[in-house]
């Protein structure tokens, strides 16, 4: 234990602790996959695209935190009573509320800038599904991906980079825009739940709850 | 560290291999139950409340019982003090990994000691 790579492993072991059960991704898949959807649809409806777009991004920015929420009130019936209660270390309360006002007035801004765009630019609907869209959206995803591999330490997560990678690849086959990201997206989050299911089962096989709780 | 005497200066609280697993593992976590401590360290209830007392008498850990519904719920957290004691040792263990090469078992890299 006593050496330099012990003592870094287990100062990393809460965050990867987090991942184990399976339940984060779930959620964070599930939210994946309702954004793809929606990215899918607005890309079928090219009129009302956008508003469909920016409507959905401001129900489902905040279900981001709603999925934050879920995951903790999971882990407090499952996880913890099975293999013990750790908290992740938390990022300093200002950088959260600054995080938490700076994503919404993004937003909002960008919906607002489109909007504005669209009254005086009637081709915006063609300028915001650029070919660049899922290039974008794919590295996004597999960085995203990188990211989590990271933390986590599980290498599942690679599924989903590796999806994102092949993305990027969407606009040599002719599929670009909003739907191609779309496309990304919910494969990207099909697989994120489904590893996440699949790693819950085993956490629940390998740990059955004995009724203890407490400590 | 450029003396091999600099090696005393460790701190012993910490530099105790039981009490550096729960200081490691609590370094990257607000908080932890005892029975996560207990299943990532592999030690006895008993080993870890001792070695968190003594961790506890030197300022490192906060302890908190609560309860949950009826049971019974022990939490720890590092304190700052703990937090900044980790943080001068890992840099005291560093410098003797990186600047003391020679120091290193025959055969193994340096970063693996």
């Amino acid at each position: 234990m006593q050496t330099a790579s012990d003592v870094r492993l287990a100062a990393g072991r809460g965050a990867a602790y987090w991942y184990e059960d399976g339940l984060s991704e779930m959620a964070f898949g599930t939210w994946q996959l309702l954004f793809g959807l929606l990215l899918v649809g607005a890309g079928a409806a090219p009129r009302i695209g956008v508003l469909i777009e920016y409507l959905g991004v401001l129900i489902l920015g905040p279900c981001l935190l709603l999925c934050r929420f879920a995951v903790r009130r999971l882990k407090e019936r499952i996880t913890f009573p099975r293999t013990g209660y750790a908290e992740r270390r938390s990022l300093p309360t200002g950088v959260e509320v600054l995080i938490g006002l700076a994503v919404p007035t993004l937003v909002l801004l960008t919906a607002g800038a489109i909007a504005l765009a669209s009254v005086r630019w009637p081709s915006i609907p063609d300028l915001h599904s650029p070919i660049w869209a899922p290039i974008f959206l794919g590295t996004v995803v597999a960085i995203g991906s990188m990211a989590a591999i990271a933390v986590s330490r599980q290498a599942r997560f690679a599924i989903a980079g590796v999806i994102g990678a092949l993305g990027v690849a969407l606009p040599v086959v002719g599929i670009t825009g909003t739907t191609a990201s779309g496309m990304i997206c919910v494969a990207a989050g099909m697989a994120t739940v489904g590893l996440g299911a699949r790693a819950l089962r085993g956490y629940m096989d390998q740990y059955p709850d004995n009724g203890a709780g407490g400590s | 560290m450029n003396d091999i005497r600099d090696l005393a200066a460790l701190d012993r609280v910490i530099h105790e291999p039981a009490r550096l697993m729960i200081v490691a593992l609590l370094s990257g976590l607000d908080r932890a139950d005892y029975l996560f401590l207990v299943r990532e360290t592999g030690l006895t209830k008993g080993n870890l409340s001792a070695h968190l007392a003594r961790l506890d008498a030197a300022g490192y850990v906060e302890i908190e019982k609560t309860f949950k519904g009826r049971v019974p719920l022990t939490t720890c957290r590092l304190s700052e003090a703990g937090r900044a004691a980790f943080r001068a040792y890992r840099n005291q263990l560093h410098s003797l990994v990186v600047d003391r090469p020679d120091l290193a078992p025959r055969g193994r890299p340096a970063s693996a000691v």
